[in-house]
Formats: structure tokens, sequence, C-alpha cells
């Protein structure tokens, strides 16, 4: 019904879509996953149906080892249910010597040990399963799963068993293997996780114990405590501060001293300028006895302030890790023809130029080359953004990264690694990531205003008191510089943010950095892509002209045929096709029921002596002027059809786009498609012609990318590499489900959910997080106003302080906890 | 009163230790994945 509207076509007979719907026949559910069975592999004769090969294979290596428990654990634990995502490959790169020197480490018993990024690793069960997998493949001596990040440390004897073999194992679990990538990387974040939460377990430690101290002397404020022990106290809480001071808190000292070598405001200085102060003054205090000391007051601040930070760290761990996991990808494979004539599975590293490599349908394209053999289409769509297959065939020159669609190709290598189209394309990413403007945060802003207004405040009080005594007006300035100190400040934003992001990953969107948060937030010009975004990115029927009844046999023809085109005309039918014809560049033929049928272009009606039909040719010339591609079905040598087949437009795009263009963004619409296509998609949409922008090359979407960001806050969403280098120029870069790999490296927010609406989400959530941050900020600077003004009046005192300092922070905490930013999914 | 001057310092020293064993877990790696151990407790071998 929407696709109707969206190409503002009428069905001229029943609804097409009705097909789609019935392919999930609900009353069967997947026996390893519990998804719907597409109808069509619905096997009768089973008492078990599965929704794909890899869960079929899963379950049949789960029960044939004994391991039926991983179904009642899975049950027990309610986990969603993900199928099984074997790829079937039989891993044998992961035995090249230079793979295992890179991945594989020998432990001190002379094990080998390996980290896999398991696709697919997402419950209790999982980890269940993956950690029975010694007694599945023995040699395996230790495998042991972290569900946070998606891995599993996997420990074995290389004399009894190969990695390989080990990697087709947790394949047929359904967790296709890859290995975790920078393992130094990950090395050095879990000893700064380490080192970061010993400090915070001692400033803790001695933020309590300070306090403790304190609380005797304040008590003894109001009971009366003699000078003996108000003095001992005094020291406890000075020993325990100056520890905190120096020990766990060192680290304000050196951060605010980078920031002022490298002239950058810095929430540091301020702190380092407030703790400074403090302690100097109090060990003046302390050893004179004349005062009581702000001890208790640093220690809590130094606690709180590493808290934050702390914070901070783990979501930039997590963003990073899940980064990583989604970039890291199985060494892909080329099948490269030997001198004997055979083809052997290699890397795609060791391919070279004038090598003759096979391509089978549905592969990537290991390498640009031209094609020697074969006929077939191409999708060039992550390459160029192009929506429709391109037909090739010997003679024709193709880039790597491109899928064969149809049929097997031979082809000649032309170029490899960096001097491929793609290669450049990551060069151009690589540049725009290096070349992108750096924003200054919001708090790193108002601490550089910060700075300014205490130092100011703290030299007017210094001025005021001097009249009453020299270390009056010294008590009340260390005073007022302790009281400053943004600490509710500096944890409140992490807080937040931290907040945010987590629920954000919740519902399937991984937020890279909290400044996207705040960029996110604001307001300025929105590109989109077009192929995968705006649109499904795939064929499918748009409208069915002529007899409808053969829609069945052409469905039974088209199952056999593993063309685009045919995949958007199958569907479940009880009708059997034979004598499959493929006639490439054509379309198909065969026989069903007794008719030949043909479906295909005019050329292959011609080539069939097929009598034209005027009513249908003159429809099929108004669909290919709205960009679709048209096929005609003929019966019995008679045309008795005609399908228009289409990229169609996401359900709810137009929804969405309205929805942001009144949340004040501006929408465009970038695309490397033909900008006929581009403009007639962007008036669906809702998008104006003049910021509807067809037939860019990725170096042009990154110029326009360039352009608008001089002028404002721009977004780029995309899928593609074509979009790659607009994505690491843009403010923000979002890739969107689907997309290329080179997409998610440049990008700094990632959509898991399909379509725009996660777009929406996105933005309104962080308007609402950056809310959230907003009122912190207030209440955070209401209190150190507060306590300034006091200060600089003359009656701040430390049990004041120690009184107020807590409250803020705990007023500043449940805001930021208790505040709604990212909706958790539905 | 005068406990007070062995209370303190033992108190004090008492902390120190229990900040020694945190940091000695830490160390150990005991708080590197907290997500994964608590669902192993459903594992029945």
């Amino acid at each position: 019904m929407e696709r109707n509207e969206m190409f503002h076509l009428t069905t001229v007979d029943s609804d097409p879509s009705s097909s789609e719907d019935a392919l999930q026949h609900e009353s069967f559910r997947c026996r390893h996953c519990g998804l719907p069975v597409p109808e069509s592999l619905v096997d009768s004769r089973q008492r078990d149906q599965f929704c794909c090969s890899g869960c079929a294979t899963a379950f049949a290596v789960i029960t044939g080892c004994g391991l039926e428990n991983y179904y009642k654990l899975r049950d027990a634990l309610n986990a969603r249910p993900s199928p099984a995502r074997s790829r079937g490959s039989k891993y044998t790169t992961f035995d090249d010597a230079p793979f295992l020197a890179k991945h594989v480490v020998t432990t001190s018993a002379g094990l080998n040990r390996i980290e896999f990024v398991l696709s697919g690793l997402h419950c209790g069960a999982c980890v269940w399963l993956i950690e029975r997998l010694p007694r599945l493949a023995p040699g395996i001596v230790r495998a042991h799963a972290n569900l946070a990040r998606g891995t599993a440390v996997i420990e074995w004897q290389p004399e009894r068993i190969k990695l390989s073999e080990i990697a087709t194992w947790c394949d047929r679990l359904g967790y296709p293997p890859s290995p975790a990538g920078n393992r130094i990387h990950a090395h050095r974040f879990d000893a700064e996780h380490r080192r970061q939460l010993a400090r915070l377990g001692l400033a803790g430690a001695l933020a309590g114990n300070a306090m403790l101290a304190a609380l005797a002397n304040y008590c003894g404020v109001f009971d009366g405590i003699s000078l003996e022990y108000a003095r001992l106290f005094g020291w406890v809480s000075a020993g325990l501060g100056l520890v905190a001071v120096f020990g766990p808190g060192s680290v304000f000292f050196t951060n605010a001293w980078t920031a002022l070598r490298a002239r950058v405001p810095s929430m540091d200085i301020p702190i380092a300028l407030g703790v400074g102060a403090g302690t100097l003054a109090g060990v003046i205090d302390t050893v004179t006895g004349t005062h009581d000391a702000y001890f208790d007051s640093l220690a809590v601040l130094v606690f709180l302030l590493l808290l934050g930070r702390y914070i901070k760290f783990l979501q930039m761990r997590r963003a990073a890790d899940a980064m990583t996991l989604l970039q890291s990808i199985t060494p892909r494979t080329a099948l490269k023809k030997r001198g004997d004539g055979s083809f052997q599975e290699v890397s795609i590293e060791s391919l070279q130029p004038n090598d003759i490599v096979q391509i089978p349908p549905g592969e990537l394209i290991p390498a640009d080359g031209t094609i020697l053999e074969g006929r077939s289409t191409i999708d060039r769509s992550l390459i160029t953004g192009e929506s429709v297959g391109v037909s090739v065939g010997p003679g024709t020159d193709v880039p790597g990264g491109a899928i064969n669609q149809s049929s097997p190709l031979t082809m000649r290598v032309l170029a490899v690694g960096m001097e491929t189209r793609v290669g450049k394309l990551m060069t151009l990413v690589e540049d725009a990531v290096a070349q992108k403007p750096a924003v200054l945060a919001l708090a790193d802003r108002v601490s550089g205003w910060l700075v300014i207004a205490i130092v100011l405040l703290a030299t007017l009080t210094m001025i005021w008191w001097l009249p009453s005594g020299g270390s009056t007006a010294l008590r009340h300035t260390v005073a007022l510089l302790i009281v400053a100190c943004p600490c509710a400040l500096g944890l409140a934003t992490p807080l937040a943010f931290a907040v945010a992001q987590g629920k954000a990953a919740r519902s399937g969107t991984l937020i890279r950095s909290a400044d996207s948060i705040e960029r996110l937030s604001g307001r300025g010009i929105i590109w989109l892509d077009k192929t995968g975004t705006i649109t499904e990115g795939k064929l499918t029927l748009i409208q069915w002209m002529g007899d409808a009844s053969v829609r069945s046999m052409v469905a039974a023809v088209e199952r056999l045929s593993n063309h685009p085109i045919g995949k958007a005309l199958t569907f479940e039918t009880d009708l059997k096709a034979d004598e499959f014809m493929n006639h490439p560049g054509l379309g198909v033929s065969a026989w069903v029921n007794g008719s030949n049928v043909l479906v295909g272009n005019l050329a292959l009606m011609e080539r069939h002596q097929v009598p034209n039909d005027r009513g249908l040719e003159r429809e099929a010339h108004h669909w290919l002027a709205q960009g679709c591609s048209v096929v005609f079905v003929a019966r019995d040598g008679r045309l008795v059809a005609a399908a228009a087949l289409g990229d169609r437009i996401r359900p709810g795009s137009a929804e969405t786009i309205k929805r942001l263009q009144s949340a004040g963004w501006i929408v465009g619409l970038l695309s490397g498609d033909d900008p006929g296509i581009v403009n007639r998609v962007a008036a669906m949409v809702g998008i104006p012609t003049e910021r509807a922008i067809g037939g860019m090359v990725p170096e042009q979407k990154l110029s326009i990318i360039r352009d608008s960001i001089s002028k404002e806050p721009t977004l780029m969403v995309g899928d593609g590499v074509n979009d790659s280098a607009a994505l690491a120029a843009a403010s923000v870069g979002i890739a969107v489900q689907g997309g290329a790999e080179t997409a998610l490296h440049a990008a700094d927010v990632y959509l898991s959910r399909p379509g725009l609406e996660p777009l929406h989400d996105l933005i309104s959530g962080s308007r609402r997080a950056m809310g959230v941050v907003y009122r912190n900020f207030a209440v955070s600077l209401t209190y150190n106003a507060v306590a300034v003004g006091l200060a600089m009046a003359g009656i701040m005192t430390p049990l004041i302080a120690a009184v107020l300092m807590p409250i803020s922070s705990l007023t500043v905490t449940t805001l930021s906890l208790t505040g709604r930013s990212y909706e958790v999914c539905r | 009163m005068i406990l007070i001057y062995i209370a303190v310092p033992l108190a004090i020293l008492l902390g120190a230790a229990f900040v020694a064993a945190f940091v000695w877990a830490v160390g150990q790696g005991q708080y590197d994945d907290l997500d994964t151990p608590p669902v192993k407790i459903l594992s029945d071998d």
C-alpha cells in the first residue's frame, strides 16, 4: 500500500505486496533460533523446521554432541532469538603462517591462544555453548567467553588441532569467528582500566576516612572537644587528604600543566588551582594549628572527579570495543587459478596484478580487474551508490568490492590493495578524518570561562578583605578557590553522557564519542544517502500489469535463478519449473505445467519471436522513464504481462524526514545514483529539488560536506564505501545498518536498526541528553555561585563546605541518572 | 581517652589493608569482566 503512494502508481490488479507477507509463515518457528520460517523453506516431511541452513547445521551439531541443554538454558534465560550466522567457510586462511604470527600467542604452558570475535554471541546460553568447545573438539584446552565484548579466548594444543578446525567448529555452532583485531590495543585498554579502578578505590577509601576524621572535629564544634584531640584529628585528616591529593589526585596537576602548556582551556585547570591552594593553606593551618582545614572536602573532591573520569573511560572503552567488533572481519579469500588450471582459496592480500581469479555468484569481487569469461550482473551500490545492477561480460572492467550477482565470472586482476578504487577511497577517508576540525566540547568551553571568573573573584576577595589583615584575606580567598571547584560539573557531564550512551546502545544505536551527542542536539543540515538509507537498497516488485495468473508461474521459474530480479519476483508456490535456462543479459526461461514461460527484457522476447503488445510496451516506457527496471513475461509465445521493479523507498522515510525538518534540520539528498532517479525519490520523501544532488562521485560528496560544514553543523547519513569520506568529514557521520565496513570505520554513530526512524530517535534523544547536561550545569553552577558568595562574604567554613559539596554532587548525580534521554528499544 | 592514639592508627591500618586487598584483586583481573560470570552460574557443570 505504501509503495503505491510513494511511486504514485496504481496497481492494475491485486496488491503485489501480499506475496511478501505470505513469505513469513507464522505457524512454523525455527527449531534452533525460534524465528519464523520462510514458507519456501518449510519442509513438511520434517519434524523440525529451520529458518536457514546455518540454524539447521547448528542444531545438528548441538544435538549431535549432546548439548541440548543449550536450548533449555536459552529458554530459561528468555534470550532474544538470533539465527545462527554460520558462513560454512573452511577458514583455511587461518592456518597461514602470517595470520598465526599476527593473532596467536603461545602461552607458558606451550598452548596456543587466540581471541576470537564471535558474531552472534549474545546471551548466557551462548557463553555456555562456547565454553563446551573443549568437549566437542579434542585438542581445545580452554574456551573462555566474554559476553560484554562478544569475544572468546581459546587455548589449544597446536599438535592436536588446527586453528582452521577450531574456527569451523565455532562457525558450525552458529558463531562465525574473526580475529579480535588489535591485541595490543585491547591489552592497553585493560591495563588502563585496572590502573584507573585501583586509583579510584584508593581515592574512595581516603575520602571516606578523611571525612570520618573531620566529622569528629565538626561534632566537636558543637559538643566541645579538647584542643589536643582536635589537633590529632586535624593531623589525621590532613595526612589522609595529602595522600589523596598527591597520590590519586596528582593526575589533575599533570593534566592541568599539559593543558596550560598547550594553551587549551580544560576542566583540570580550575580543579588544580582549587586543590593546590586548599592543600597549601591547609598544611599551614594544620602546622600552626590556627584554623580548621578543608582536607576532607579536598579528598572527596578528588574521589568524585576521578569517579567522573572513570565513568567517561568506561563509556569510551565500551564504544571503542563495539566499534572494533563491528569492524573485525574474517580475512577475505579469493579463488586464484594455479599453474595446473585448478583454483585455490587464497587470502586477498596475497593476490597480485595479472592473477586469474574466479568469482562465484553471490561473492565479492576481490580486486579491480577485467572480466575474461562469463556474463553476469554486478551490484556496485556499495562503491558507487547506483541502485541498479550492471551487466558485465568479457572485457568489462569491474571494481573490487562489487558483488557478483548471477553467474560465475573469471577475471584478470588489474590492481590490488591500495591501488584499487576502494583502496584510494580509503586514503580519502583517512585524510578526511585527519582534517576534521576539533570542536571544543561544552564542558571545556565552560571551564575556560570558569577559570577566568574564579581568578577574578579570588582577586576581588583578596583586595576586599586585605584591610582586615593579610591572613584573613588569604583564608577567605582559599575558601573561595576550594568551593568554586567545579566538582559537580566534572562529574555531571560524563555521567549524563554515559547514561545517554548506555541507553542508546540498548536501543541499537552506537555512539562512539560523547561529543557527537552535543553536536546532534543542535540544528544544521542532514545529508542523506539514497540507496540503502532512504530506500531499501534492493530490487522489489513495484507494479505488475497483465495476466495475474502467470505470477505464480513466474515465481516458480525465478526461484531457480539467483539474479536480483529473480529474487524480487519469486514467492512460495506449488508449481515446479523444469528445463530452466539462463540467458545471460536477457532473462530466463523454463517449462511450468506444460507451458513455456519466458521472463526477461524486450530483447529476449524478440529473440524468441514473441509478438509485441502495444499496451504493455507503452506502460513499460512509462516505467522506464520513472527509473524502474522492466521485465516482460511470455507464455507459450504470447506476451502476457510486464512487471516494474525498483529500489523501494523504506516505509516511514517520508514521515521521518518531515519530522526532522520540523525539528529544525535542513534535509538534503546526496547520491551517486542517476540524477533523474534521485530527483524523483527526493520529491516522494519531501526533499526540495535544489537539495537533491545525484550523480555524485565520492570526491564530490566529500567536497559538498566540506563546503557545508564550513557554514553549519553537518550530519551525513550513509552506508556505502562511496559515503565513507563524506561520513568522516561531517560533524557527525552516521552509518546505517548493512553498511560497508569502511563506512563503519569512518562514522561516529552506527544505527543497527534499518531505516531512518532510528535517526530521528537519535536526534531527539541527543536533545534530551543535552537537556540533562544543561540542567546539571545550571544546578552545579548555582551551588558554586552560592558557595562563592558565602566565601566572599567571609562566612564560608570547612563545615559548610563539607555539607554543600556532597549535596551538589548528589543532586547532579540523581538528575543524570533519572534524566530521560534515549528511549530503550520498544 | 589515651586509647584513641592506638585506635585511630589501627583503624587506618585496617583500612589500608582493605585498600591493598582491593588493589590486588584489581591487578588479578577480578574486575575485568563483570558481565559473563553472572550468567555462568546457571551452567550445571
